[in-house]
């Protein structure tokens, strides 16, 4: 879900909180729009955009193989196509529901919640069984076998996913909020459950589970920052419009207020721009009537900075005049303008929601911006280490045009160092499970706890059962 | 890498799109490489901002304003050929440049990119002028095809580029990498009133992104393609560095050769390079490329003087620096009496061949007829200031000049004449002590009788734009497509290198670019030169 | 693509590095309109040369302009053709007394004089020249002070893009509308 599409080239993302993905490219048939006729089970599928994780780089569809980076090492998708000797071709439907709502596995093997099931859990019995339908009869089975994944120890024990699950994971599937219309219902269903937006935008505690008393309130995602989209007015997009929220999901841009970067991007090419209206509808709906959560921004992100007045004094003068100005001149300016004001088709950069915080401007100026949408792609180029040497800032340099950004366009309390530029680079700030698997005792024993705990919870069930 | 014997199995002389496309196969094949630039590194950011803070800026559109205002630097060791470095001792003035930078002159290039036409290998046979060339277009296709992937060339498949009218031409392999730039208004509209007089409009295939590609965002009308794009959706060779060093290859910059040493055999063995602060360096390889393009690189072969060379390198034949070529062209302004709206867009897209190829190659050359479209509003408005127009009749002549002059440029082929040359100055010198390239250039009748029959079209033009004609220059325009001065042939006695760009003297010397072209057409030469260059790259690994 | 001419109330951060001093010579208060130059019995103080306001300057410049004119720029182009014109500061005061005392209230207006002063004719080129090309002196000394605030670029504003800055890749295409087509 969280990886860029761009032709050919790597990169890293975080996704779910603390895991990094390493490898950003997909093949084709993303951009490509949703034939009218299209399946159920295929809508769900892109609904839930299981090809974004489940598709190695240059791979064929669904055979797994993607490279997800976590502070505990690489997980690696798996195949999801029919193929009987290396995909999913000889689950029965229970056994495919357990795997996409619970996390097992059909032998067994618990799944580690990069495989957001704890989302998809809300998923209905008849939305699992059309899901299921697809994957059986219309994708094109692979023969390509799995990789294996191989976390350092202690997570290598995916016993200790029971006790995970047992204090996070519910297996309560979506009913519908009797008290709330037939369309927030929906977008409940949508953003909590199928297109799983809490995954990103809900935080994350200690153990890597969502916090509950945060829902929506907005994630990290290593390099990138997954905003709160509650309906407070300040912190959140409470100040959005309906129409505002459709058209981003729709487009990845509204004008005077936010585009989709990094891993939105990727969802709005792969999953978003394919819903219907109806479901777009159905999910602002739903967000613009979340509890609003505050998050301690001043003002709502979209209302920062105005246009520039530089031009005026610093024209004509020498580079070291103002190395942040020097280099949103000849880097910047030539697509959003001198003033920073942008065009029909460049957003501007002030009254954008880009610049209203530094991690995902660093994150935008190192990686850019690129989508497809309807055929058409958006292009930012990036300036990190990626970039042409020609174009390439290093890390101070980015630090210095995004002060110069943040301070006229932005929010201007903001200050970015160079140390800053170079933590989004890596990853985003470490996650502090990767800072205590530094400390394996303290894990062991935490580990155990989990097994403990889960088999207790297992003898607690089958008391019941019995 | 390289072994005790060698710096390097490949030096590569000069780190522009040759090079760089010569660098990067080879690095891509596990060779060690060493590219050496004379010049400096550039960034982009560094060239925008310099061009836009320049009181005095660069234009093509004004032949006069060539000599100024480059936004690249100019070093004692490298200097800028904006000013008075290259000296000329003919009759007309080859008022060529180039850039000592890495990434070299396709930094500052329209990034017009064409095949040449199978007839344009055989003028001699064909038409009884200049040479012939020893390989056929057949033969070297495959290879336009994959420069035209490396460069990402952007162009409209079906045209039939020999400026008939009729069906795609000339036979390609592959379809255009990435498809053609939109036209503007104004390149529509002049398709539509010039069809009128039989002249059949083509878009030109150039190295504008039009998707992204590569690295490269697609391009946005920056309207800036000379002397620098802004957001490098237009290629330039420092590209191919990029890829190049990615591989493992090293780039010296600020490194002058300026001697090139053969062994008793005749197999180059070292070169010698200088500082800034004028040390001398030494390197060997196993195999050399020279891709300094067309005035550099004979120029160090010349200089490059022994008891057992006394002509040069490379230079038995006596053809090294001779036959310099270049597409010396006219051009004429126009006033149109509707809008057209010059500046949208590429600076350059539409043109007209209708005079690319036939039996009047035997009584004048071959020509391209092209129109530019850079946003013309601070020359127009130098213009009217200067004639004293301010007021309200200054705004009104802005709005209108800017949107209704013209200005049409021709291209002509030229004929590799020995007489036109490029030698090692004999009285003249940079600052570390090199000899400043002396250019004797002339023009033949031939080129004249091209000229009337151009001036003629320009009547045409004027008459089905309704247009005024304002001013004609017939003054030699250079166009700083620099070819022929290290010619290919079969025959060691009158050329330079052998159909596959390796010095007929020295076995393990490549010329790499259009210094070797035979015979210039009246396209653009960078992708031939490219084509030819990848064919080496092929070669090198292969041998080295 | 707004530039500062049309905003009126830009909020200039970096003002005070103009390098413009105020020497105020005339007390009373100087409006920006055109219509102040109507006939007005400017106090002229004194005749004293090199002694002009910046005020005085820049409702010079936007009479010759007729435009609006950014102050921060006017204090940079006055500065630099100050420099390179010994009686720079005293065309500009007798510039501004001619205007007023003819009650000129368009440029066109002066431009129209059948026997215009020589000298003060080339200083008021040289301010025109100055906001429109943005570059003040002669190819050898020249000095570049505005690139895209440059005048030259707003007859066709909004139709042609200033070069280096681009307009997207589908910023071109459909026939440039524009108010009124304009007939010669």
């Amino acid at each position: 879900m969280s990886r860029r599409i761009d032709k050919g080239k790597s990169r890293g993302y975080t996704f779910a909180g603390w895991v990094t993905l390493l490898i950003a490219t997909v093949g084709t048939a993303n951009g490509e729009a949703l034939e009218s006729t299209a399946s159920v089970g295929k809508r769900l599928a892109v609904a839930a955009d299981c090809v974004a994780c489940h598709t190695a780089p240059g791979g064929k569809a669904f055979a797994g193989g993607y490279p997800l980076s976590s502070p505990m090492g690489t997980i690696y998708s798996t195949n999801i196509t029919p193929s009987k000797t290396a995909g999913i071709g000889n689950y029965t439907s229970e056994q495919f529901a357990r795997a996409v709502r619970d996390g097992v596995a059909a032998d067994g093997t618990r799944l580690y919640p990069a495989m957001p099931y704890t989302s998809y859990s809300k998923m209905t019995d008849s939305d699992i069984a059309a899901l299921y339908d697809y994957f059986m009869h219309e994708v094109t089975p692979v023969d390509t076998p799995n990789q294996k994944t191989a976390l350092d120890f202690p997570f290598n024990i995916r016993a200790s996913m029971i006790g995970w699950n047992a204090l996070f994971h519910s297996k309560t599937r979506f009913t519908p909020d009797p008290a709330k219309s037939a369309e927030v219902n929906r977008g409940d269903y949508l953003v909590n459950g199928l297109a799983h937006c809490d995954t990103c935008h809900t935080p994350r505690n200690v153990l890597m589970a969502a916090d509950s008393a945060k829902p929506l309130a907005g994630g990290l995602l290593g390099s990138w920052y997954a905003p709160n989209i509650t309906s407070d007015k300040v912190s959140g997009i409470g100040a959005w419009s309906s129409d505002e929220i459709v058209a981003y999901l729709r487009t990845g841009h509204v004008e005077g207020k936010a585009q989709a970067a990094g891993p939105m991007a990727e969802a709005v090419e792969n999953s978003l721009q394919h819903l219907s209206d109806v479901d777009l509808k159905a999910i602002a709906a739903f967000l613009l009537q979340t509890t609003p959560i505050k998050t301690g921004e001043s003002k709502a992100r979209h209302e920062f900075g105005q246009a520039s007045a530089d031009e005026l004094t610093l024209r004509g003068g020498k580079p070291g005049d103002n190395p942040g100005w020097h280099i949103f001149s000849g880097t910047c300016a030539n697509c959003h303008q001198p003033n920073g004001q942008g065009t029909r088709e460049y957003p501007s950069l002030f009254h954008n929601t880009a610049t209203s915080r530094s991690d995902n401007l660093i994150a935008a100026i190192v990686y850019g911006v690129h989508r497809e949408v309807d055929g058409v792609a958006i292009d930012m180029p990036g300036f990190g280490p990626d970039a042409l040497f020609t174009d390439r800032l290093n890390d101070q340099q980015i630090a210095d045009v995004s002060n110069y950004v943040l301070s006229r366009y932005g929010n201007a309390d903001t200050v970015v160092t160079a140390a800053d530029v170079a933590q989004v680079r890596n990853g985003g700030p470490q996650a502090p499970l990767a800072v205590m698997a530094k400390f394996t005792i303290p894990v062991i024993i935490l580990v155990c706890l989990l097994i403990g705990l889960g088999a207790w919870a297992l003898m607690a069930r089958r008391r019941k059962e019995a | 890498m390289s072994s005790d014997q060698f710096d390097a199995d490949v030096v590569i002389i000069g780190s522009g799109v040759m090079g760089g496309l010569i660098a990067t196969g080879l690095a891509k094949a596990n060779k060690s490489v060493i590219v050496l630039e004379a010049g400096p590194r550039v960034n982009r950011r560094d060239v925008v901002e310099t061009f836009r803070n320049a009181p005095v800026k660069l234009s093509l559109a004004n032949a006069k304003l060539q000599g100024a205002g480059s936004p690249y630097p100019s070093l004692p060791h490298a200097p800028s050929t904006y000013g008075d470095y290259l000296q000329q001792v003919g009759p007309v003035k080859y008022n060529t440049s180039y850039l000592r930078v890495v990434g070299g002159t396709t930094w500052h290039f329209g990034s017009s990119l064409w095949r040449m036409l199978p007839n344009d290998f055989r003028l001699k046979s064909l038409y009884g002028r200049g040479r012939d060339w020893p390989i056929s277009y057949d033969e070297l296709e495959p290879y336009y095809a994959r420069a035209e992937i490396e460069l990402g060339v952007s162009g409209v498949d079906g045209q039939d580029e020999s400026g008939q009218g009729g069906d795609a031409y000339p036979p390609r392999s592959i379809p255009y990498p990435m498809e053609g730039l939109k036209p503007s208004y104004m390149f529509k509209r002049l398709s539509e009133l010039l069809s009128k007089g039989g002249y059949n409009p083509i878009l030109e295939p150039n190295g504008r992104a039009t998707r992204p590609y590569g690295k490269r965002p697609p391009c946005a009308g920056n309207n800036n393609c000379n002397p620098v794009c802004p957001i490098a959706a237009k290629y330039d060779g420092s590209m191919h560095i990029d890829e190049a060093e990615r591989h493992g290859a090293k780039v010296l910059d600020n490194s002058v050769v300026y001697k090139i040493e053969a062994g008793d055999d005749g197999k180059i063995t070292a070169i010698w390079y200088m500082r800034p602060d004028k040390s001398k360096h030494k390197l060997t390889a196993r195999a050399f490329v020279l891709a300094a393009y067309g005035i550099e690189s004979p120029k160090l072969l010349l200089m490059s003087t022994s008891e057992k060379y006394p002509n040069g390198i490379a230079n038995s034949s006596d053809q090294v620096g001779r036959n310099l070529m270049d597409h010396t062209g006219i051009s004429m302004n126009v006033m149109t009496k509707e809008d057209m709206w010059p500046g949208e867009g590429p600076t350059q897209l539409l043109v007209y061949l209708n005079s690319r190829d036939g039996a009047f190659r035997n009584d004048y050359p071959s020509y391209k007829i092209k129109v530019r479209n850079t946003v013309p509003t601070s020359q127009i408005t130098s213009n009217l200031i200067a004639k004293g127009v301010l007021g309200s009749k200054l705004d009104e002549q802005i709005r209108l000049q800017s949107a209704r002059s013209l200005n049409w440029a021709v291209d002509f082929e030229t004929l590799p004449l020995p007489e036109n040359r490029v030698t090692p100055s004999k009285t003249k010198f940079d600052a570390i002590g090199l000899p400043v390239p002396e250019i004797y250039y002339s023009v033949p009748d031939y080129w004249h009788a091209g000229k009337e029959k151009a001036l003629e079209d320009f009547k045409q033009f004027a008459k089905l734009l309704d247009a005024d004609i304002v001013s004609t220059d017939t003054g030699f325009q250079n166009r700083q497509h620099i070819m022929g001065t290290t010619i290919m042939g079969d025959d060691p006695k009158d050329s330079v290198v052998d159909r596959d760009c390796r010095s007929h003297d020295h076995s393990n010397l490549f010329i790499a670019g259009t210094s070797v072209m035979p015979s210039s057409s009246c396209v653009n030469p960078t992708l031939t030169g490219a084509a030819l260059s990848i064919r080496i790259a092929d070669v090198l690994v292969a041998e080295v | 693509m707004d530039t500062s001419m049309t905003h009126k109330h830009v909020k200039n951060q970096n003002e005070s590095s103009a390098g413009l001093t105020r020497r105020n010579l005339l007390r009373g208060s100087v409006t920006l309109g055109l219509a102040a130059m109507i006939g007005s019995a400017l106090p002229w103080q004194s005749v004293l040369a090199a002694q002009v306001s910046s005020d005085d300057f820049i409702a010079l410049s936007q009479f010759l302009v007729s435009r609006a004119v950014n102050p921060v720029l006017a204090g940079r182009y006055y500065a630099a053709l100050d420099k390179r014109a010994p009686n720079f500061s005293t065309n500009v005061i007798a510039l501004k007394q001619l205007i007023g005392a003819q009650g000129y209230r368009h440029v066109d207006e002066y431009l129209a004089q059948p026997n215009p002063d020589p000298s003060l004719r080339a200083t008021a080129t040289s301010i025109i020249s100055a906001w429109y090309l943005g570059i003040v002196g002669e190819p050898a000394d020249a000095e570049l002070i505005s690139y895209s605030l440059a005048m030259m670029y707003q007859p066709t504003h909004g139709i042609l893009i200033i070069p280096t800055y681009g307009g997207g890749p589908d910023s071109w295409g459909p026939k440039p509308s524009v108010i009124q087509d304009s007939t010669v």
